[in-house]
């Protein structure tokens, strides 16, 4: 899923996208991003985004978004009322009853720094969807 | 010029030997519509409905400002204690605002923490309204809190915050320029104010065993849900039906979190139905009366 030519073109949209360039602008994280089996590392300094390919264990992160790469794929396409943005997809099932709709991501580490950072995060998947590679 | 009809004004609405100045804005003449905005927002979230003439010319609309919220300041002494918004004090205040303002059985409509409270208000002030409009309305939902610590760390910006948890409840449908006013109307609520309203809708807030007396006053409740709600999918809404015998549920496959501030016109095609009905349910009380 995760294709070289994804990367590229990710990188390129979200440090030329004017929204996410002002929703990072002061942005200093580095997160996660587990899809399925592959993972790719973020790094946000100071507005500056990077991703980084099957990051190596010299490579460290405050938090993590973790999800299948169905979910990733579901995230993807084009929305709907229970894929429609990377929060309600990490936390509509706390308030799932029996057989509700399932929290297709995960996000765990520092809590603190991920919830200060969630609309730069935001911004930077919402750029996922669409992208060609 | 162009100068919109909506009137803003200050009432003084005593609870508990408080005075709190609270504000409000109104337009339209005829029955009273009394709107509650959602959790850590303000009245401004009806300005759409305030405007629509069609809906004016048959109703006098108001919506006000909560006390902590809005153009409605805290109460002196707010600085001496963490504001948390309690069950008796919401319905308390909402009942006072209305005999405050002379109205007679007004329409109540809510959305989110104000559609949590229509069941509140309805069990114990039955008759002091002519319906009740509860706009995502829920019975218990102990999952809002959960976020709460973090809208008041100090090393979280609870403005910027909130914004990517309000931009999930919206659809993807509505027009750009209304999904960023929903969210620039939460970025700039006070500090501690929606975790306090949390405090409410998660903790304070549990009808589900309300279903027995409300059951003998559905016919004039009204639940309107739209589909793109996560923490309002029809599953919820199921289990409000199921335990109040009679209650009318509309669901909306256009509408989100914040119906009449994110799609006015899904809104309408979801409320019309709801207040034709309560209109030929008070003709026909009339009727009855002669």
């Amino acid at each position: 899923m995760i294709t070289d030519q994804l990367v590229t073109n990710w990188t390129k949209a979200v440090n030329t996208d004017p929204v996410v360039r002002l929703a990072t602008r002061y942005a200093t994280f580095s997160s996660l991003l587990e899809i399925g089996d592959e993972s790719l590392l973020l790094k946000a300094r100071d507005g500056e985004i990077s991703l980084v390919k099957s990051p190596t264990l010299e490579e460290p992160w405050d938090f993590a978004f973790r999800g299948s790469a169905d979910a990733w794929q579901k995230f993807r396409l084009a929305p709907t009322p229970t894929t429609n943005h990377p929060m309600s997809m990490a936390y509509q099932g706390h308030m799932a009853l029996a057989n509700g709709a399932p929290n297709y991501f995960r996000m765990e580490g520092n809590y603190q720094k991920l919830f200060a950072h969630m609309p730069a995060l935001c911004s930077i998947l919402d750029q996922f969807r669409g992208l060609e590679g | 010029m162009n100068i919109e009809p909506i009137t803003g004004r200050y009432i003084h609405v005593a609870v508990d030997g408080r005075n709190y100045r609270t504000y409000f804005e109104e337009n339209g003449q005829g029955e009273p519509l009394v709107c509650l905005h959602t959790a850590g927002a303000d009245s401004i979230e009806f300005r759409h409905l305030l405007t629509d003439a069609e809906i004016t010319e048959r109703y006098r609309v108001i919506a006000f400002d909560m006390p902590w919220h809005g153009r409605s300041l805290p109460p002196d002494g707010w600085w001496e204690e963490e504001y948390r918004l309690t069950r008796e004090f919401y319905v308390k205040f909402i009942v006072a605002f209305s005999r405050a303002l002379g109205l007679d059985k007004p329409i109540l409509m809510g959305c989110s923490m104000g559609g949590y409270v229509m069941f509140d208000v309805a069990r114990q002030h039955p008759d002091d309204f002519g319906a009740f409009i509860s706009l995502q309305g829920r019975d218990y939902e102990p999952a809002w809190d959960g976020l709460s610590k973090w809208y008041r760390h100090p090393e979280v910006n609870a403005n910027a915050m909130v914004q990517s948890l309000i931009a999930s409840l919206i659809p993807a449908t509505a027009a750009p320029a209304r999904r960023h006013e929903i969210e620039w109307i939460y970025m700039r609520c006070a500090p501690g104010v929606l975790p306090g309203d949390f405090h409410y809708a998660a903790v304070d807030h549990d009808s589900r065993s309300y279903g027995p007396e409300l059951s003998r006053i559905a016919d004039r409740l009204y639940l309107i849900a739209g589909d793109w709600d996560w923490s309002c999918f029809a599953e919820h809404t199921d289990r409000i039906r199921q335990s109040i015998n009679g209650i009318t549920v509309v669901r909306s496959p256009d509408l989100g979190h914040f119906p009449m501030s994110e799609d006015p016109v899904a809104f309408r095609r979801a409320l019309d139905p709801v207040l034709a009905k309560i209109a030929e349910r008070g003709k026909a009380g009339n009727a009855a009366r002669q």
